[in-house]
């Protein structure tokens, strides 16, 4: 992908710079080819992004089958719209969008688990603004996230938090995104997203605490 | 049992003086709580915060020991979340994927 940088003046006297992708001309002929309907081309897309987009559904929708199903769709939609494909994004961002949109509609329309009650992460505090209850480090132990078990219980945590942290922990800690990119995804502000974010994370926090905590001495 | 007791009662003491200092200046720091201190630590990571702010949070932290426990867990469940491994997919789900792909592109 080739980014174009442009620059514009804000009110403010800020310079706000504008990226533009365009298609690589690998990418472009890779798309040609899609077009032409070449069974190698579908075969490298598919082994370059099945993997990334299957992923990102799980972590988002929380259940192999409907992460296997979001998968699916997002490829066979490709198929569908590659030949008026604009080019303005590569095919990985667009796929990654598609793949992002259908795992939400999917978690939503789903709706299969009653959503646990989360504390306010702002009530553990006393009036005088002090922690509430003692906080503790965490077992260095259970910090190897390659354990099964330390998976186990992040991913569960995360599955466990309300659609909103959720979303956003999903996007920004797990997948990396942008604040700007994800306040597009979510059609939200970025500084909502912000403030989502932080309030997922200091739940998150809370959450693990319970079982990572050190013993109480 | 005695050493006990008496890290509790320093600990007590330490926990009012902080109350006490939340709110005011002490040598040109305004003093914050553990509460302001969790506001803004994604600020503080960041580093968004003004220098002013940051050495307000500096001086808590290198008076509280509970923010600092705080802080590093809030730091490492940033760290388990960037690091979880990714789930390989069904070898049964894959082929099935690519045949369904390959026969509709061929119509
Ligand atoms: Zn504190």
């Amino acid at each position: 992908m080739i980014l174009h940088v442009s620059w514009t003046i804000s009110g403010d006297g800020k310079p706000n710079p504008h990226l533009e992708a365009t298609l690589s001309e690998a990418e472009a002929a890779l798309v040609g080819r899609l077009v032409e309907r070449e069974e190698s081309a579908l075969l490298e897309v598919l082994t370059d992004h099945q993997s990334r987009i299957f992923n990102l559904a799980l972590r988002i929708t929380g259940s192999v089958e409907d992460a296997e199903e979001v998968t699916q769709d997002t490829f066979l939609r490709m198929l569908d719209k590659v030949q008026q494909f604009e080019g303005r994004a590569s095919l990985g961002t667009w796929l990654y969008r598609v793949g992002t949109n259908q795992a939400l509609m999917k978690r939503r329309s789903t709706g299969r688990r009653q959503e646990q009650s989360w504390d306010d992460p702002m009530a553990a505090f006393t009036e005088d603004g002090l922690h509430a209850t003692p906080i503790r480090k965490w077992r260095g132990s259970v910090l190897d996230i390659q354990k099964e078990e330390t998976a186990r219980i992040v991913r569960q945590a995360v599955d466990d938090l309300p659609e909103d942290y959720r979303n956003v922990i999903v996007l920004a800690d797990l997948e990396g995104r942008s604040r700007q990119e994800i306040a597009e995804i979510l059609e939200i502000s970025v500084p909502a997203v912000k403030s989502r974010l932080h309030r997922a994370r200091l739940a998150l926090r809370t959450k693990l605490a319970a079982e990572f905590e050190e013993a109480k001495e | 049992m005695r050493a006990r007791q008496e890290y509790n009662t320093m600990k007590r003491m330490m926990r009012r003086m902080m109350a006490w200092a939340f709110g005011r200046k002490i040598m040109g720091i305004q003093m914050v709580s553990c509460r302001e201190v969790s506001q803004v630590l994604q600020d503080y990571l960041d580093g968004e915060l003004s220098r002013a702010e940051r050495r307000s949070i500096t001086a808590h932290l290198a008076l509280c020991s509970e923010c600092r426990a705080f802080l590093s867990t809030y730091r490492e469940t940033l760290s388990l979340l960037g690091r979880l491994p990714s789930t390989p997919m069904s070898r049964k789900f894959s082929e099935g994927l690519e045949n369904l792909l390959l026969d509709r592109l061929s119509h």
